[in-house]
Formats: structure tokens, sequence, C-alpha cells
């Protein structure tokens, strides 16, 4: 009998148990819906900061492309018009028809035609959905190559694979926001652009052999060029290194994963 | 409508115990709504096919319980823990199943919003501790013989009452938390 008793409590202490267990396992899963609503939201909030940056860059690269569009008329095919127009007038004014000139008037307006199809093909926003990347930044390459200040080249490393659309873009952008910062400050006469098709990783690297900075700058956030191509790049989940030594030239390195 | 069902069959089970009336029929009949009323409710807050299956296998489960004990082996002397003691064991995987369901689907609403919620925290708290009792209960009535021993065996029942008291308040809390919290 008291042996049974005993047993009894004992079985009651073991009930209560259980039920504080219960209460320990209802702590759990509150604890750990918390943490994967934390996670949910860090996500969201990391999407909608790859969304804004997509815009941004969306945005920016217009903006650019009006630009470059801009100084290319006025440099470029405003100044072969110009010739054109200065080589028509000469033949205007000779009493005999100058067929050299008139060739050279042709050649003239028909050059400026060329550069006119380029730049409404620069202006088509397909153009990069539709390009790789490399053509793309070929193509930028050759405008830079056009302002005639410095030479530039483009290589790439190992079998190309597709990129994402949206990261296609981004790393667009971190290439440009990269050439634009060599053309206004550096003062370099050679960019090489180096694509190194890797296993999980495309690693690009943008070189310029031009002054290159004081790193601290980066740690000062005065560069906040630099500091935009290392964010972006953060957004597509890759890193972006700046090496650079003073009169020594600056290499840009891009990581970026294919998915 | 469970807890009410719940509640007439204890109020009448309580009337037949001073006059020594055997009331293990509506222990039965307790165990059967059980079964029907909890399995239907799981049926209805589960979401995926494969759940609101094993609420329906509970619910026929229960059926058969009880056509079994009613109609086939007619036994109306003994009470039925090892079926309560299956009863809470189930309750216990679906609670499971509930708690698996949500964290699949977090949203930012909060869960003590969720009236769902306070239920399965109040089924998991008087379950997991019941079922012990329940299987204590069935290894005893087979084990002791004794009269009077048997009489102290209905001890276990000081538990249960805990158990229940405790998540009564859990469900009684829920609901003051969202009314409140509501407004």
């Amino acid at each position: 009998m008291d042996n049974l008793s005993q047993g009894i409590t004992i079985v009651v202490g073991v009930a209560i148990s259980l039920a504080i267990v219960a209460i320990g396992i209802i702590s759990l899963f509150l604890n750990y819906r918390n943490k994967r609503l934390q996670a949910i939201q860090e996500t969201e909030k990391m999407q909608a900061a790859f969304n804004q940056q997509l815009l941004q860059s969306q945005l920016e690269m217009q903006e650019h492309t009006s630009n470059m569009i801009s100084a290319e008329i006025h440099d470029n095919v405003g100044q072969i018009l110009s010739l054109a127009k200065v080589q028509l007038n000469l033949i205007d004014q000779g009493e005999t028809l100058d067929r050299t000139l008139l060739a050279d008037a042709k050649e003239s307006v028909s050059k400026a035609m060329t550069d006119l199809r380029d730049i409404a093909k620069s202006l088509n926003s397909e153009r990069i959905k539709l390009s790789s990347l490399q053509e793309i930044t070929e193509l930028e390459l050759q405008r830079v190559n056009r302002l005639g200040l410095m030479i530039t080249s483009l290589k790439t490393n190992g079998e190309t694979k597709n990129l994402q659309e949206q990261k296609k873009l981004i790393i667009f952008r971190i290439i440009q926001e990269s050439l634009q910062n060599i053309i206004k400050h550096s003062k370099a006469k050679k960019i090489e652009i180096c694509f190194h098709y890797e296993k999980d990783i495309l690693r690009i690297e943008v070189a310029d052999n031009g002054t290159g900075f004081d790193k601290t700058l980066l740690e000062k956030k005065e560069g906040l060029g630099l500091q935009n191509i290392i964010s972006r790049a953060l957004v597509i989940g890759g890193e972006a290194n700046i090496n650079s030594v003073p009169g020594q030239g600056t290499v840009i390195t891009i990581i970026s994963p294919y998915e | 409508m469970y807890y009410f069902v719940a509640a007439i069959l204890m109020f009448l089970a309580s009337f037949k115990v001073l006059p020594q009336i055997d009331n293990i029929r509506e222990y039965d009949l307790l165990l059967l709504s059980g079964s029907i009323f909890i399995s239907i409710y799981f049926f209805l807050i589960f979401e995926t096919r494969s759940k609101k299956g094993f609420a329906i296998f509970i619910l026929i489960l229960g059926s058969l319980n009880f056509i079994k004990r009613e109609f086939i082996f007619h036994q109306y002397s003994s009470f039925d823990s090892f079926g309560f003691y299956m009863f809470s064991l189930f309750t216990i995987i679906m609670v499971f199943m509930y708690f698996n369901q949500v964290l699949k689907a977090v949203s930012d609403k909060s869960i003590f919003l969720n009236f769902d919620f306070w239920i399965n925290v109040a089924f998991l708290i008087y379950h997991l501790g019941s079922f012990v009792i329940f299987l204590s209960l069935y290894a005893l009535s087979v084990l002791v013989y004794r009269w009077e021993d048997r009489l102290s065996i209905g001890n276990l029942w000081a538990g249960q009452n805990i158990l229940l008291f405790v998540s009564a308040i859990c469900i009684n809390t829920g609901v003051v938390w969202i009314i409140y919290h509501r407004e």
C-alpha cells in the first residue's frame, strides 16, 4: 500500500514535470519562431536594399549614358558634321566641282551616320539585357578609347558563364563607376579589365597605371564613389577589394557568385 | 462546443459518484466527443493534406474505439485509460504538427493574438502531463487487484486536476490577452 502511494506520488510528480517540460517546449518554439521572423525580416531588408540598388544603378546608368551621348554628339558627331559643312561650303565656293572634296564630304557624313547609329544602339535599354557582360564592357571601353586619353584592353580567362540579369546590371554599373573614377581622378594612360570565370565565382579586375591614392581615404569614407562600389558588391552577395598605392595605380577586384 | 459537451458529460458523471452508479459510459462518451471535436478542430486549422489526413485518422480511430467498447465487447465496467492515453498521445502529435505549420509560415503578426496558439499551448501542457497519468492508470488497473488499493489509484486524478487547472488558466489568459490587445 505504501509502495503504491509512493508510486502514485511519483507518477503525479512526473506528470507535473512533463507539464513543465511542455512549457519549456513552448518557450523553445517561441524563441525559434522569433529567430525565424528576424531572419525573414533580414532577408526582406536585403531584398529591399537590392531592389533599391538595382533601381539606383539603372537610373545612374541612364544618366551616365545620356552624359556620354551628349559628349559624343558634341565632340564627335558635331565635329564631323562641322567638317562636312566646311567641305560642302568649299565645294560651293569653287568654280569647278572638286570630286576629291566631295568624296571627303561624303565620307564625313557617312562617318557621322555610323557614329549616330552607334549612339542610337547605346540608347536601347534592351542592349544590356541581350548582350553579355563582356560585350557591354567592351563597348564602354570603346567609348573611353574614343576620348583619346588612355589605352584600354579587355581580357577573359576561363569559360564564360551567364550571370543573373540583375547582377549583370549592377556589376556593369560597378565597372562604369570604376572607369569614371579612373577618367576623373587617376591621370592613367592605361586601363586593363580582366574577367576571370572561376568555378563558383566571377572575378573581375579593373586595373589602371594612374596616380593611385592613399587607402586611408576609404577608411575616412571620403571616396564616396569607391564606397558605392563596395556597397554594391555586397548587395549582390559578392565583394569588392580596392588596392591602391600612391604613384603605382589602382586595382579594383570585384567578386560575385553566379547565382 | 467541445468544452460545453465535456462539461455536460462531467456534470452527469458527477451525479453518479455519490449513489455509486457506474459512470464509465459518460467517460466513454467524453473520449468519443474529444476524439471527434479535437480531430475536427485540427482538421480545420491544418493546411496540408497529410496533416488533415492524420486528423481524420484520429477521428476514425476514436470512433472505432467507441464502437469496439460499446457495441462489440460491451466494456462498461472499466475506465478506458488506454483509450485516453492514446488520445492524449495523438493530441500531442497534432499540437507538434500545428507548431510545425506555424514555423513554416512565420508572419509579422503576433502569435499571442492567435487563439489557436493558446488552445494548443493548453493542449500540450494538459496532454503531455496527463498521458503519463493515463498510462499509469492503465498499468495499475492491470497490476493491482485489491479493491482498497484500486480506490487509492483514484488519487492520480489529483495530478490530472492540477494539469486541467493550468491548461484552463492558459486558455483564459489567451482570451484576456487577445481582448486586451485588440482594444
